[in-house]
């Protein structure tokens, strides 16, 4: 049996504790990830505030009035061990319109010059097969997903006001903007669906585990659906599928 | 100035708290509050953050009058309570103005009544209690005429703000790949940028230039980190961040000195000190620790 190394902790200040657990984002970690958040929270140790699970790490949030750092390692740490990787059997697809085309794809020509792809290229690329949701965060309800087959850096300067809906990329990762305010991803499109709506009964379309069907759309359509989305009567199209990693 | 408690008429009254622990088998019995609850909820009610020493009336009436404006809480026995005769609730914190008498009168239904002080008085511990005891003859009784002495109201850890400002940091995730910015980091006075907010305060100063950022993939980031962006500039994440980013870390601030970031005005200037996590640790259980209400934070 091949012998899985221990990850390290690094603490985060005196209130965050990060474990890592690689640097490549791979759906092998995710199931190692998960399976870990979940023996952790099966320990129960006390003192702790918030676990955040990311593509190759988690961070431990903990209260040192009530804590201490040893303890929260040591919890980790036992975890570690006892963790079982999750596997899924079946997962949500989520079908997400994009209009690729003009206004909403301000970074397209960006992109196309960064990657050497054609514009049809990249779209092909990006609406082949569905992306695997990571992790959310960053925004509410944010889409973190992979894996891209290239990757560029990020901005190097923020975008002050990103429109809800974008569609960006960044490094190896796909994403969309749940919430209008500032990136730092590519944009190269707009779907007219809001991921998050604090106001709908389930205010988050995705989380992690669920897949990313990007389709494309034209820029009237892009309209239509908009009008429907704001209107709510635009019903998103879920599968449950089978998809093999 | 000393400040003080003066009791006009004493009753049968007597100074009480939780009374004596662990002397039981020297022949010490607890004493204290002989209606624990009444007295402890007049400590909470007034705003204590532990039980401190309450007067306990018996029966009689009682008067008394304060040097200095001070927060009181009467619980207990049923009794008509009144401050220069205007009546006051029971059960609720009620401030007793200089120089004006707290009158307790016809105590009835029940045989006690408490006053707890939103201060701590000045009187003698005995085996860890203020409480009487007739028989050890340990504490005393109230009298006509007595003066209790108001301490100074305890405030344990004293905020300073103000610019130039220094915030503690211990090193983030990322610290390895600034090891050789850390002195310029470290020795920098930067100035808070008027573009900053609740997300997150930027910083201008001398930019760490040659710093070759990894990218970093997306990951948790914690309240008070210190990323430096492609721009060479630092931004402190605060309260509204998202809970993950992908800059790298080069320090994250001190739990302790959350406060301060909190408080920077747009113009101020900063500098960073970089401490261990044992001294953060540290720093924040003394700051936090005798507060309360910092159970609640987590």
């Amino acid at each position: 049996m091949q012998q899985i190394a221990e990850p390290e902790f690094r603490f985060a200040g005196d209130g965050g504790m990060v474990v890592v657990f690689g640097t490549k984002i791979t759906r092998e970690l995710y199931g190692r990830i998960r399976g870990f958040v979940r023996a952790f929270q099966t320990i129960q140790p006390v003192g702790i505030r918030e676990i955040v699970p990311s593509y190759c790490s988690v961070m431990i949030y903990f209260d040192v009035l009530e804590t201490t750092v040893d303890e929260v390692r040591q919890a980790a740490r036992q975890a570690f061990y006892e963790a079982r990787p999750e596997r899924q059997q079946a997962s949500r697809v989520l079908h997400v319109p994009v209009c690729y085309e003009g206004v909403m794809a301000p970074d397209m020509d960006y992109v196309l010059r960064a990657t050497g792809l054609k514009r049809t290229e990249l779209v092909a690329l990006h609406t082949a097969s569905p992306f695997f949701v990571y992790m959310t965060g960053f925004t509410p309800g944010f889409p973190y997903m992979g894996e891209l087959p290239f990757s560029i850096p990020r901005r190097k300067i923020l975008r002050r006001m990103v429109p809800p809906g974008s569609v960006g990329i960044g490094a190896s990762q796909t994403g969309i903007y749940t919430i209008e305010g500032p990136g730092e991803w590519w944009l190269i499109g707009r779907t007219p669906l809001r991921i998050f709506d604090a106001s709908r009964q389930l205010p988050f379309l995705l989380s992690a585990g669920d897949y990313v069907q990007f389709e494309t759309i034209d820029i009237e359509k892009y309209f239509a659906l908009r009008e429907m989305v704001e209107n709510g009567i635009y019903a998103p199209v879920v599968a449950v599928e089978e998809v093999l990693p | 100035m000393d400040e003080y408690l003066i009791v006009k008429i004493a009753g049968f009254s007597s100074l009480q708290d939780l009374g004596r622990k662990t002397y039981m088998s020297y022949g010490i019995s607890s004493n204290g509050a002989l209606d624990t609850y009444s007295y402890l909820l007049g400590n909470e009610l007034v705003g204590n953050s532990y039980p401190q020493a309450s007067i306990e009336i018996t029966a009689f009436d009682f008067m008394m009058s304060s040097t200095t404006d001070i927060p009181i809480c009467i619980t207990g026995a049923p009794a008509d309570l009144a401050i220069e005769g205007n009546p006051i609730s029971s059960e609720q914190r009620v401030v007793l103005p200089a120089g004006k008498m707290l009158s307790v009168k016809k105590i009835r239904d029940g045989l006690r009544v408490y006053i707890a002080i939103g201060r701590e008085i000045d009187v003698p511990q005995r085996l860890g209690s203020c409480s009487f005891d007739a028989v050890g003859m340990l504490g005393e009784r109230l009298r006509n005429g007595h003066k209790l002495r108001l301490k100074e109201s305890k405030i344990y850890y004293k905020q300073i703000c103000g610019s130039p400002w220094s915030i503690d940091v211990c090193d983030g995730c990322d610290v390895d790949t600034f090891r050789d910015y850390l002195e310029q980091f470290y020795g920098t006075t930067y100035t808070v940028s008027t573009d900053s907010n609740n997300v997150g305060i930027r910083l201008g100063g001398k930019p760490i230039v040659g710093h070759k950022p990894t990218e970093v993939v997306s990951r948790g980031v914690a309240v008070g980190s210190i990323q430096i962006v492609p721009s060479g500039n630092p931004i402190i994440l605060f309260k509204g961040r998202g809970g993950t980013a992908g800059y790298p870390i080069i320090g994250v601030v001190a739990s302790a000195d959350f406060d301060l970031v909190g408080q920077m005005r747009p113009g101020d200037e900063v500098h960073f000190r970089r401490i261990s996590l044992a001294e953060a640790v540290k720093k924040y259980k003394e700051k936090f620790g005798p507060l309360k209400l910092a159970s609640f934070i987590k």
